[in-house]
């Protein structure tokens, strides 16, 4: 059922679930305070957009494990795995020489557990360091990488995608991967995550 | 990347490998540093592309984000290109009314105060820590409400209590502007702009220079302005504008 207002309950068993609703609710409520802060802060839209929707996939991810439990508010832990996410990125991207991120403890203190939000923000900007490339291959590799890697044979990804034989298939499948492989390996952000 | 190393590497992700196998991947996983990093990028690109349930939640995510955004912004165009020119006329008479006052007000002020006036705009306060559990969220939030319903000497103090705190200092920098105290909000946010890796900096530096043009230290401000517009800073193009007038005046 759509509401107006979720408790933090709801929000997590949703998001788990990933029931449209919350999702709805979560951008329509916290995606205006990501993009402020990432346009504030010398970001632009794009890298607002794939921040908070890589934060929201590492989330709803680590919430598929029963034991993992969110001990703050949710929008004081998702805000703290946000905001680590993009220090680190522009860090990242700038080379700067100064440490990670080292005033959010002002505001989220002990109430989450730190290990966590590092680990979650280096996951959402390796993340979206590989959706990026993915999305920047055409539509043919994309297609047969995706049928490859679900375990698809060959010769049913050529019938699906009206290709002309199964080798075809695996000779592209291979120099799609290949090309994926070699432009995040020269990604300067790669390097950095490393 | 080789087929045969291909084939180790996707068989070891799907847990395919037989021993033989296995142990040929061990030696070049050990050995071989190329070898390593394809194996760690495709184990990446699996969980990522490969993971329905991810992608569906991906593809929600981006159908929401473009009902919400992209449609409504040409939504929005639509609307504005269908207005009749009546609107336009209405506009430009608005524009001529705030111009003559402008104009009129403007010729009473200093060149600071007239800039000052221009380009000021009190800064967003996002309230966003609810936690009852840690005596800095408690603070630091109570400071925000307080700035919120533009009870600046009552934030000031609750800030005062976080000297160390970056939020802290950049809050109140801004709530020193607000009480016309630009020497004191200078120095809080010189401790902001010492950290160059915070959210606060590209807006206290912003917030700095508009200080010193209240301050009448023009060449300073000038300084800093030109520097704010040489970066990617979200107030780049207000920079540039700003040094422009400056150097009129």
């Amino acid at each position: 059922m759509k509401k107006n207002k979720y408790n933090d309950e709801e929000i997590i068993e949703g998001l788990r679930q990933g029931n449209d609703n919350v999702l709805n609710f979560l951008y329509k409520n916290y995606y205006g305070v990501v993009r402020n802060m990432v346009l504030k802060s010398s970001g632009n839209e794009d890298q607002a957009r794939d921040i908070f929707q890589e934060v929201i996939i590492v989330i709803y991810n680590k919430l598929q494990d029963s034991k993992f439990k969110i001990t703050s508010s949710f929008f004081t832990f998702f805000y703290a795995v946000i905001k680590i996410t993009w220090l680190n990125y522009r860090k990242l991207n700038m080379k700067n020489p100064l440490g990670y991120a080292k005033d959010y403890n002002d505001e989220i203190g002990s109430q989450v557990a730190a290990d966590d939000i590092e680990i979650l923000a280096a996951q959402a900007i390796r993340n979206n360091l590989f959706t990026t490339y993915f999305k920047q291959m055409t539509e043919g590799c994309q297609k047969i990488l995706k049928f490859y890697l679900a375990e698809y044979k060959a010769e049913d990804i050529a019938l699906e995608l009206g290709l002309k034989s199964a080798n075809y298939v695996r000779k592209r499948k291979s120099e799609c991967l290949k090309l994926l492989i070699e432009k995040i390996r020269k990604d300067a952000l790669y390097k950095e995550l490393k | 990347m080789n087929t045969d190393r291909e084939k180790l590497i996707i068989g070891m992700i799907k847990n395919k490998l037989n021993t033989v196998q296995t142990v040929h991947f061990d030696d070049l996983f050990a050995n071989d540093e190329n070898f390593r990093e394809d194996f760690i990028i495709t184990s990446h690109l699996m969980s990522n592309i490969n993971d329905k349930k991810t992608m569906d939640i991906r593809a929600k995510l981006d159908s929401i984000y473009n009902e919400m955004y992209v449609t409504h912004k040409k939504a929005k165009m639509i609307r504005l290109i269908k207005q009749n020119w009546y609107s336009a006329a209405a506009v430009i008479a608005v524009l001529v009314m705030i111009g003559t006052f402008w104009f009129t007000y403007l010729n009473k002020q200093g060149w600071n105060e007239q800039l000052y006036n221009t380009y000021y705009e009190a800064d967003e306060v996002f309230v966003n820590t609810r936690s009852k559990a840690n005596f800095n969220v408690d603070v630091l939030h109570h400071g925000m409400e307080l700035l919120e319903k533009k009870d600046f000497s009552a934030a000031l103090a609750e800030f005062n209590k976080l000297p160390n705190s970056l939020t802290a200092n950049y809050y109140s920098g801004v709530a020193n502007m607000e009480l016309n105290n630009h020497e004191l909000a200078v120095i809080k946010f010189d401790y902001v702009i010492e950290d160059y890796l915070n959210l606060f900096y590209d807006q206290a530096q912003w917030y700095k220079g508009l200080c010193l043009v209240k301050l009448e230290k023009k060449t300073e401000a000038i300084s800093l302005f030109y520097q704010i517009a040489q970066t990617e800073s979200y107030f780049k193009d207000k920079a540039k504008q700003i040094v422009a007038d400056l150097r009129e005046n």
